[in-house]
Formats: C-alpha cells, structure tokens, sequence
C-alpha cells in the first residue's frame, strides 16, 4: 500500500483546459435556467393573440392580475424553443410550429368574444394530435409563466390567507421561523413495533401468489 | 457479440491502491474511509461539479425547470453526462460529483431486522436472505450517519433502538406533519417524525437548512446530504485523487483478478486506463449492472460477474402512488424541508390475510410552488383553465398534503437492465435498457396502502384526495438489486462483504448490492454497507489483494470492531 501522493494527483476541479473547451458548448447546449436568452421574437398580432389566450385560461379577478399584465408573452418567448436550437426541453414548443399555431388563431381570436374564445380552446383541447400538442404547450406556458411572475406571488399573498407567506422562490429566504415545529410531548406515546432478529419466522404464504411467483 | 480481448485501449493513467467508479453515496463512503487511512485512492466520475448558482432555487421559475435540466430523468435532462436509458422506465438518477445525492429527498430510513430475513419469512420469487443481519450492519449506520449529518429523534418504537448515532434536531413538521400526524393519532396507527439527511444545525460548513422545500432539486446551502458537500469534501482533503468527465467504458479483468478501468476523458476525448488493486463500482443499480455488461471480453463473455446471468436482474424500484389530499384549513406544503417530516410504518410487516405479503410506508411529503399547484401537484389533477380556474387555484394551493404510498417490490428475475446496443451515449458507448413490470402482489399491496392513506385522509376531513394507482412502471428513484449480496456463487453477485463472486478484489456496495428492497429510501443502507465494506478492504487490504479466489461467506477474512472516523482520521 503506497501513500497517498497529492502532488501526483490530476486536478480534482476539473479535467485540464482544451482548445475549444467542449464544456463551453455542452453549457450551451443544456436546458438553460431561466429559459432561452435572447427569447424568440414574436410579432405584434402574435403577443396579441397569445396575451388573448392566457387571459382566456387565466381570468382576471379575485385581487389577481391578468396574464397578459404580467408578461406572460416575456416568459413565452424564453421557453419556446427558438429554431436555431434543436427541440428538446419542456414544453416542447418548437418556435416555427409554433409561431404558425398562433399565427393560426390569428386576429379572429383577439377579437372574439371571451364565449367564442373558450370555444376556441377547447376545440384545440379535444382535436387532433397536434391540436392537442399545441394546447398543452399553450397551457403549459401559461400557467407556468403566471405562477411565476412576482406580481402573481404577492396576489397570493395578498388575497390567500394559507398562503400569506409565500414567497415564490425557494431562496434566499427559505421560510426559517415560519414552519411549526413538534409541540412538547409530541413523542411521548408511540404506537408501533417490530419484529426483531430471532423472531422471524415463516408466514403463511397467500396460495395464487406463491403458486404464481414460486418460493425458494 | 463481439467483445474486447483483454488489454485495454487507454494510455497510462497511473495506478492506484482502490480505484472507485462513482461519487454517489457507496463511492463516497469508500473513499472517505479509505483515503482517511493513508490508502491511495482514484475516483472516476463521469459527470462534473455542480456549482451552488447552477441550482433553480434563485429563480422565480423552479417550478418550470424540474421539467428541464433539473429533471430527476437523465432521458429528460439530456446532459452529455448522461447516459440514455431505453425500456419500460422512469430512471432517476443524476451523474454529478455527488451522484444522485445531488438531488434527493434525503429522507434516511434504516432498514429493519425483517428486511434482512425476506428468504425466511417467506422466500416469494427471488427473496432471499442476506448474508448478514441487521445487528452486523448497525455499528456501520452509526458511522455513516455521523460522518454525513442526521436530523431526527430516538426512540422509534417501529426500530430497535440506535443509541450511538447521532441526531440533530428533527426538520420542522409544519401544519402539514402536524396534520397527518393527528390522523394517524386518531386512528391508533404508528408515526414518527423521520430521520432525514438534511441538517438543521452547521456541519463541516455546511448551513442549517431553511426549511425552503426545494430539497428534491438540491440543496445549494449544502445543507442536503449531497456528498459534493458531506464526505467527498474530507476524503478531498486526504488526498482522494478526483477525476471528473471521465467515463468509464469498460473493467479490464485478467486471470482473475480486476486489474483497473479504461475511462474516456469527457473534455480532452482521450481514452486512458487506471491500474488498481482494489476495483469498486459504485455507479448505481442501473450504472453498475451496464457496466458489468459492458465489460464483456475474454473469459467473461456474458460481461463481467455475470457466469451466473444474474447481473442487472432481481431491478427493484419500491412499489408506488401517489396520493394528494387536500383541506380547507391551510396545510401550507409549500414550505419546510421536503425530506419526511414524518412517516408511518403501521402496515411494514407481511400480513399474509391482506392477500399479499410484504408492507409499506406512508410517507409524507411535501407540496412545491404555486405553479406545481396549478399543473396538477403530484397526480394530474390539473387546475381547470378558464372560468373555473381560480376557485380551483384558491382552494388547492396552500392546503395540500402528499403521502407516498410506498411499498416494498418483489425482486424477480424479469425485473432487469440489459444493454441497448442500438442506441448510444455521446461517447459511443451502449445505452442501458430496463424491462420493469410489478407484480401482482405488488399491485395488491399498493392498492391496500392507497386505501390506508385515504383512510386518514377521512378521518382528519380532507375535503378531496386523489391518487395516481399503481405507478407502472414505478418512479425510478431507488434503484436496487441488480448485482446484489448473497450466499453463494449461485444466488447473487457478492459476497456478504461485497466482493464479487468472480473477482475478489471487484467490490459492489451501491445499490445494485441490496438484496431485498425493504419498504424504506435506501440511501442510508447503501452508505453502511459501503462503509463496512470499506472498513474490510482497510483491515484486510493485503490478504484481498493476495486472494486469488472470493472467499465464501463463512471464509472470509474477520471484520474487527468498526471504527468512527474521530478514531482513524
């Protein structure tokens, strides 16, 4: 047994450099916090009609905003996949279908009365593949983006007594003072116990499993 | 098939005394004890560091990014680190310094004395009994829950008593515990608050957790057991040589004995090869059993350990569903410590009157942020869009409670990981395969824990609940039995001090290496059995290295009294 030989050691932190370092692309290439920088670009008709359709899954009301108040199309164009990058991280929304989906509801839908939009979506809810392809994606990124806004967090707290402390991202803060802990005497009458060691012993064996499974 | 010849393809990459593939929690607790005692150690990890900023817990979207790069699913996550795993499957797993300790709940049962017995108890399809007890093990739980840093209280009358290991305070229940622990009060039925590896007082600079209930996407306090932050930081220190994207292709055997690994470097794309004396393979129950396979060659056709065809069989994942209920007062789940701030082992044991045998736990736990509420938390009970959409938000977010249904599987030889030869991971090298289907009694047993949940569900008034049935397959957090400890050559992979059955100085202690599931999180049963294994490689390092035959269970070299690290460090 040879001691230990620090000095021969390769570099614990990492493997050495190289030219190009491929760490620089496989960083690149992961599903990036926070979604795509810079985000897919969408027009004016498009951010109308996809403010149209997160209003229309998330009403106003209740001391809450409405989606399209709190840059629900910002959080879109971070997590549809733009073309330049392959398709392959949730919601799965790859940027030219998708912009052609939308492009597809079109101004009609802007316009239409919030009955007719329900109808709308509901009809993509229930089509075919790609209709329903389409309608999870939507509503992934609405919810999704909703709940995430800041704005949205301080409603809850605001208009949800439950919830009057949620603060939206785990940390910094965490909720430290703010979980109850085990009152005195919690543990003072167990119920429960086990079978130790020396006392195991064969048990009757339900007939179908063990003539299904075998015994050893 | 083809196969390698023996003799590697790699350059020099120097030898060593242990040479530990892996980070995760076997691998780590090799290396902190070996390298603790002056023994020269190389690990190979194929993933890389994870970075305290590269967590989502700043973010205001975590709850969106578990379903991207924080996915618990390599086949989601995609990284280049990852391997792809194929089949009937939900593997969790990560491939990071630390392994999948990087993200996990950190809940930290033991196992119990029955769960060592299973052949004894009823032998059901592969049951078998370990080749050691529960009170062979328990001096190394001690250990390992000392040197990691255990929350949790003593006395739990559902386990013998563990007087030498150490707790913190237990992580706080919150209106949540506090809730399910009154209905299991009403009901008469077993509850203690869990032991968890999460801290909740410093450690070796390590922060208190707080309480932000992120703990299944890591922990960048460190205060979640991950062993980047707990063991792999001391054996660092005792010169544990460390060396990261580097991926292992294949175990180089010759005349009996392992003789080191052929790793390609991930970065430079280099292939170079380590002699060892002492080879582990720490690279889970789905990782070790590919790797095995992978290194089918000259005298060992079939893949390394594998004369026998058990490698990667006898696959257990713990049988599971989910199970939401929700209140009108305020539950709160969205804080506290994920964890378990408490668990019920009422119906543990076999009661062969239910129709199947075995048991489960009830595990509580807890719920994520508004977004998860909105998306439907843990059974797809999505909120409504439209009209109905904000009753519905209103009254599920902050008053809901989870309970895992949690039950130990059968160990069957279907159950298996196998190689997939047509699809690759960025190195060229197979991807694993896994067929997984419960049994019936698995499916029994599940569906008599989900109608006991729901039971307390009642009796506390939930005013809804719903649940997943039986989860098939089952979520692939716990990965077990795929190279596991046995009796003898015949029934299992290793020896009951986990030498491989055909190569003596082979060691497996990580998952694959449990023989029976039990119906508790493993982690805690993977570091003991590590850490004795380890403690025999250090006693007996000269005469393993010498064997030229793995030594039965009765042969093997004695275990002296286990020693804590204060003592040999």
């Amino acid at each position: 047994m040879s001691a230990n030989d620090i000095e021969s050691a390769p570099e614990p932190l990492g493997a050495k450099a190289t030219d190009p370092d491929p760490r620089l692309v496989w960083r690149n290439e992961k599903a990036r916090l926070g979604g795509y920088l810079p985000g897919v670009e969408f027009d004016e008709k498009q951010v109308a009609v996809l403010n149209a359709v997160a209003d229309t899954m998330i009403p106003p009301g209740g001391g809450f905003p409405a989606p399209s108040e709190v840059e629900i199309v910002n959080f879109c164009a971070r997590y549809v996949t733009p073309s330049d990058h392959e398709c392959k991280y949730f919601p799965l929304a790859a940027e030219e279908t998708f912009k052609q989906r939308v492009n597809g509801l079109g101004q009609e839908f802007v316009d239409a009365s919030t009955s007719e939009r329900t109808a709308t979506i509901k009809a993509l809810e229930d089509g075919d593949e790609d209709e329903q392809e389409f309608f999870t994606a939507l509503r992934a990124l609405v919810y999704y983006g909703y709940y995430s806004s800041p704005v949205v967090t301080e409603a809850i707290r605001q208009n949800l007594p439950a919830a009057h402390d949620y603060h939206g991202p785990p940390q910094p803060y965490g909720y430290v003072g703010k979980v109850e802990p085990w009152p005195e005497g919690a543990f003072d009458n167990p119920n429960g116990g086990y079978i130790a060691t020396e006392d195991i012993v064969l048990i009757d064996i339900p007939d179908d499993i063990k003539a299904e499974y075998g015994v050893k | 098939m083809t196969f390698h010849t023996n003799g590697h393809n790699g350059s020099d990459a120097g030898s060593t005394d242990v040479l530990i593939i892996g980070s995760g929690m076997s691998g780590a607790a090799f290396a902190r004890r070996l390298c603790a005692a002056g023994m020269k150690c190389t690990m190979l990890e194929q993933g890389d560091w994870i970075h305290p900023t590269m967590y989502d817990h700043y973010h205001d979207e975590f709850d969106m990014e578990r379903n991207r790069g924080w996915s618990y699913d390599p086949n989601v996550r995609q990284g280049p680190e990852d391997y792809p795993i194929t089949g009937i499957t939900t593997p969790y797993l990560i491939n990071a310094v630390g392994g999948s300790t990087i993200h996990y709940a950190a809940h930290w049962p033991r196992y119990k004395p029955i769960d060592f017995r299973k052949g004894t108890e009823h032998g059901i399809a592969g049951n078998i009994d370990w080749p050691i007890s529960y009170e062979e093990l328990a001096p190394y739980y001690d250990i390992n829950d000392a040197e990691v840093g255990i929350s949790g209280v003593h006395g739990d009358p559902a386990y013998p008593p563990r007087p030498d290991a150490p707790r913190q305070k237990p992580i706080n229940p919150g209106k949540l515990g506090l809730k399910f622990a009154k209905g299991l009060d009403q009901l008469g039925w077993h509850w203690w608050p869990s032991d968890n590896g999460i801290i909740t007082e410093d450690k070796d600079g390590r922060l208190p957790c707080n309480e932000c209930g992120n703990c299944l996407q890591g922990c960048p306090r460190g205060s979640l057991a991950g062993m980047d932050v707990s063991l792999l930081p001391k054996a660092l220190a005792d010169g544990l040589d460390l060396r990261v994207n580097a991926r292992v292709s294949r175990i180089e055997a010759q005349d009996g004995k392992a003789t080191g690994a052929e790793y390609v470097d991930r970065v430079t794309g280099e292939t170079h090869f380590v002699s060892a004396k002492i080879v582990v393979l720490a690279a889970s129950g789905i990782g070790t059993p590919r790797l095995l396979l992978m290194s089918a060659q000259n005298g060992h056709p079939d893949g390394l350990c594998n004369a026998n065809g058990l490698v990667g069989t006898h696959l257990m994942h713990h049988s599971f569903a989910f199970v939401d209920c929700w209140f009108d007062d305020p539950v709160q789940g969205y804080k506290g410590a994920f964890g378990a701030p408490l668990y019920s082992h009422e119906f543990y044991h076999s009661d062969p009157n239910r129709g199947f045998v075995n048991g489960m736990a009830m595990q509580v736990g807890r719920s994520f942020g508004s977004a998860y509420t909105a998306m439907g938390t843990h059974t797809a009970n999505i909120a409504p869009w439209g009209e109905g959409h904000r009753e519905f938000f209103d009254s599920h977010f902050a008053h809901h409670l989870l309970v895992f249904m949690f039950g130990e599987d059968l160990p069957i030889l279907e159950n298996r990981v196998t190689l997939d030869p047509e699809v690759k991971d960025s190195d060229g090298l197979p991807a694993a395969h896994i067929e997984f289907n419960p049994t019936e009694n698995d499916k029994r047993l599940v569906e008599f824990g989900v109608d006991r949940i729901t039971d307390v569900a009642n009796a506390l008034g939930a005013s809804e609940t719903n649940h997943t049935g039986v989860l098939s397959p089952p979520p692939g957090w716990h990965l077990m039995g795929t190279a596991r400890m046995g009796n003898n050559p015949e029934d299992s992979v290793v020896n009951k001090y986990n030498q491989t059955w055909e190569l003596p100085n082979l060691f497996i202690a990580d998952g694959a290496a449990l023989t029976t599931g039990g119906a508790v999180n493993p982690t805690s049963t993977i570091g003991a059995i590590s850490t004795r294994a380890a403690e025999y490689i250090k006693q007996n390092y000269q005469e393993i290295v010498e064997q030229s035959k793995t030594p039965g269970n009765d042969e093997a070299p004695t275990l002296g009294p286990a020693q804590g690290l204060a003592a040999v460090g």
